[in-house]
């Protein structure tokens, strides 16, 4: 009862309180153990990711192991998350060669660098006549070792002197040519662009089925849905930008942004002051222990 | 023609996603060129940035990721246009995990291509940390305890832009660039309002009504709203001889208007079909 219901009530009680007083003496020492508490949090949450990782396995592991519905799709969640692992901890790419001399064949070197680099040879000429101590790095970036000890031995074989480096661990996150990078430009990112494009084919039908004139509401609402939607984009200032002085209020673009600046913000203001008292009052009950639901109590 | 629009409601819904995905590769294939006039949110954005002291430390938060980058990135490219033309050292981070690819991307075409600056001394990208709000009140604090290193690996104490950066009132001006949470709702209530540093952020459209009243009560100076937004920007930049580029957004907003106009036809189709369906149903 005590380590599982007093402490962290007492815990709770004494870091919703901290902060709180926290925020109306910043001084110390409630202003330092704010800081604190704050990169505690930081902690905690970086932990949350790990517990969020090993959740999603349990249950995609679950679903594949007893073949439930769709389980292919848990297969693909699951090897996506191991690829991913795979690219940030163990395999990196990002391999690269330094040139520190160009020798005397530099026409032909200048030639197979603007290959590489897709650069006109005048380009190159200038970038690499004249190279400093520690050489120039020529920004093509292999995944694999074998691609950039290729590239370097065509360089000595013109002559020029050149020696192969990788992207430091760490910066193969965002290092290119890395196999990280590789998962999010051409994976991750064009599959999260999908799924969200998607959404202007389901507005556009459920728009088509749903929006209809059943009452007064529903009126005001699609008349203001309608003006926003065309007031916003440049047709709308086409439309209407013959209107006289006069009607300019009429102006598509004008009627849209008095739309959104007073209505739609008045709403937007009584909703945001409803959900800020709510949560004061949700917090209070939770610093004085009255909500346990964290806890997993009723 | 009674059965003809008692049929509309009906239609398949692939002939509607067929449709819009005509209207929106046409105008793209061949562009109409339709004009872009600044609102006065946008203007507002663009005068504060404009407004900053020359030399100033601007932080910039790249709080988005790839599934909104169509709307947001264009915005960030004209954004780090206007300050970087301006001359201001640009201190980026980010409180989504995949921002940091953005930033990246963003950085590497306007700071490195365009304008060839200095990383470490004109620019620096601090990375992502988890925490959310946690972490814009810890920069309040203290910049390197949150961040001891930058997204390359250097410690940021090394690095000749973050001399005399302590913490976050050490910069002149916050730009947020954000998707949702955590974005710029937080970067107010933690870090512009309580310290009052001048704030702007460009956010998705539909993020904007929940941002909104902050502009409309002063806290924050104006708003990029989506992608029309975005195009203004642009528009403001052109105008003002930063760049002779079009940019992403200007070329994307014939597609979008077309877009908008079909979905309002489709909507009036649908209401005629529904009243046709209605009368008949009262006639019987």
């Amino acid at each position: 009862m005590l380590l599982k219901r007093y402490i962290p009530l007492a815990i709770v009680f004494l870091v919703g309180s901290v902060t709180l007083i926290s925020w109306f003496i910043p001084h110390r020492p409630f202003g330092s153990l704010e800081i604190h508490s704050t990169q505690w949090f930081d902690i905690i949450a970086s932990f949350a990711m790990i517990l969020g990782a090993l959740n999603l396995l349990k249950l995609q592991g679950t679903k594949i192991v007893q073949r439930r519905k769709g389980w292919l799709y848990s297969v693909a969640a699951v090897s996506g998350f191991f690829l991913t692992l795979v690219f940030a901890f163990l395999m990196k790419g990002g391999h690269y060669v330094v040139i520190s001399e160009v020798g005397s064949n530099s026409a032909e070197v200048y030639q197979a660098i603007g290959d590489q680099l897709n650069l006109p040879f005048g380009v190159v000429a200038g970038q690499y006549e004249s190279l400093s101590e520690n050489g120039k790095t020529i920004p093509k970036y292999f995944y694999t070792e074998r691609g950039a000890r290729a590239f370097e031995s065509d360089l000595n074989s013109l002559g020029a002197m050149t020696a192969h480096q990788e992207v430091a661990w760490g910066g193969h996150l965002q290092g290119s040519g890395t196999y990280f990078h590789w998962l999010f430009s051409y994976v991750f990112t064009p599959l999260s662009a999908t799924m969200f494009a998607l959404l202007a084919f389901f507005v556009a039908s459920a728009s088509y089925r749903a929006f209809k004139i059943r009452n007064v509401e529903a009126t005001v609402l699609l008349v203001a849905g309608v003006i926003l939607m065309i007031g916003r984009v440049p047709l709308g200032h086409f439309l209407t930008s013959w209107f006289p002085s006069w009607l300019q209020w009429l102006h598509l673009p004008n009627l849209q942004e008095w739309i959104y600046q007073y209505p739609n913000v008045a709403g937007a203001r009584a909703i945001m002051i409803g959900i800020a008292l709510g949560l004061v009052g949700t917090s209070l009950r939770v610093i004085l222990g009255i909500e346990k639901s964290f806890m997993g109590e009723k | 023609m009674n059965t003809f629009l008692q049929k509309l409601d009906s239609v398949d819904r692939r002939v509607i996603f067929l449709i819009i995905a005509v209207v929106v590769i046409l105008p793209l294939i061949f562009p109409l060129g339709l004009p872009v006039e600044p609102t006065q949110t946008t203007i507002d954005a663009f005068d504060a940035i404009k407004a900053i002291p020359p030399g100033a430390k601007v932080l910039m938060s790249f709080d988005y990721g790839p599934s909104t980058k169509p709307e947001i990135h264009p915005m960030s490219i004209a954004v780090l246009r206007h300050l970087f033309h301006k001359g201001h050292p640009v201190i980026v981070m980010c409180l989504w995990p995949d921002g940091l690819f953005m930033a990246k991307e963003a950085l590497d075409q306007v700071a490195l291509e365009e304008y060839k600056l200095t990383y470490g001394r004109d620019f620096v990208n601090l990375g992502y940390r988890p925490g959310n709000e946690a972490i814009i009140k810890g920069i309040t604090q203290s910049f390197e305890a949150n961040f001891t290193m930058d997204a390359m690996g250097t410690l940021i104490r090394e690095l000749p832009i973050m001399k005399d950066v302590e913490n976050i009132d050490d910069v002149s001006f916050i730009i947020n660039m954000s998707a949702g949470f955590p974005g710029a709702v937080e970067w107010i209530q933690y870090a512009a309002d309580p310290h009052k540093i001048p704030m702007t952020s460009g956010n998705t459209s539909i993020q904007v009504n929940e941002v909104l009243p902050y502009v409309k009560s002063g806290q924050m100076q104006g708003i990029i709203a989506g992608m029309p937004a975005a195009a203004e920007y642009e528009a403001l930049i052109r105008r003002a001889g930063m760049t002779d580029e079009m940019g992403e957004a200007t070329s994307s907003m014939d597609a979008q208007s077309i877009a908008h106009l079909v979905i309002v036809l489709f909507i009036v189709l649908g209401n005629i079909s529904y009243f046709v369906k209605r009368k008949q149903e009262k006639k019987y």
